[in-house]
């Protein structure tokens, strides 16, 4: 055991697609890191405790709170921000009922909302309006309410299909 | 269910119950929103603000000199010196001729 703790560890993994090596301090944050680090600001940090959701990210396929988890936790995973699941056009349709039914006022919520949403309807295309309910209860929007975000979760869960 | 008389969402000229879809929502769909958090500025620093643990009290004094040894610390600044660099504010109600709070500066002095 080292007497003194280790501040610092290098680590690599695939973000968005593109590998990454980064050193990082061991007590940083998995979503510090993708802001900070990586400049991916598209995921935010709203409690920074886990209860509002804006930082959800994708980790090995699974959704994850970007802070509760610690970047070298990541060493060697996969992760995928809102920035990445844009970019391949994964959650277009998801992407385009949010904005037809207008899903949203200051859009803070939304990139961690859009990412649970996604992780609901891979799984469960034909997803009822309890069960997005359900899904989507630990991300918090403040702004006017999760009417019109069910909503739209609900009209892209009827467009069906893989590509959310 | 919709009371009585109430127009179906989006008819005539009522926008209540209608979906407005926003131009400007389409950046924020896709993470591309920039808030305050998001802005890097050369040289920037942040500020952390410590509050007193009791709700109405007397400042006796306050010692900043521990925490200004602190690395990556900047400065201390303790309410009697923002006091020197910025006006406290007094709120009125135009409509309620006479009504005027106390002056209210940023940090308690």
């Amino acid at each position: 055991m080292n007497a003194q703790p280790q501040e610092w560890m290098d680590i690599q993994l695939t973000v968005n697609g593109e590998r990454v090596s980064r050193r990082v301090a061991v007590r940083q944050h998995l979503v510090d890191f993708l802001r900070e680090d990586l400049g991916l600001t598209g995921t935010h940090l709203g409690c920074e405790h886990g209860m509002c959701g804006a930082c959800t990210v994708r980790v090995d396929g699974e959704i994850v709170r970007g802070c509760l988890v610690l970047a070298v936790q990541c060493d060697g995973a996969a992760i995928d921000t809102i920035e990445g699941v844009t970019a391949t056009g994964e959650i277009a349709t998801l992407q385009r009922a949010f904005h037809e039914r207008n899903a949203l006022q200051c859009g803070f919520c939304t990139p961690g909302m859009l990412i649970a949403a996604a992780e609901l309807l891979a799984r469960q295309p034909q997803a009822t309006r309890a069960e997005i309910r359900e899904h989507l209860s630990g991300n918090y929007c403040r702004c006017t309410g999760y009417e019109a975000i069910v909503d739209a979760v609900q009209t892209a869960a009827r467009g069906g299909g893989q590509r959310v | 269910m919709k009371p009585p008389g109430a127009r179906p969402p989006g008819s005539g000229t009522g926008y209540i119950g209608a979906a407005l879809p926003r131009a400007n929502a389409k950046r924020l769909i896709a993470g591309r929103g920039q808030y305050v958090d998001d802005l890097r500025l050369a040289r920037m620093v942040h500020a952390a603000f410590l509050r007193s643990p009791y709700a109405h009290a007397r400042i006796v004094s306050i010692n900043g000199a521990e925490a200004a040894k602190a690395p990556g610390v900047v400065r201390i600044i303790a309410g009697a010196e923002v006091a020197g660099m910025c006006e406290p504010y007094v709120g009125v109600l135009t409509h309620v001729k006479g009504m005027r709070s106390a002056p209210q500066r940023p940090l308690a002095v």
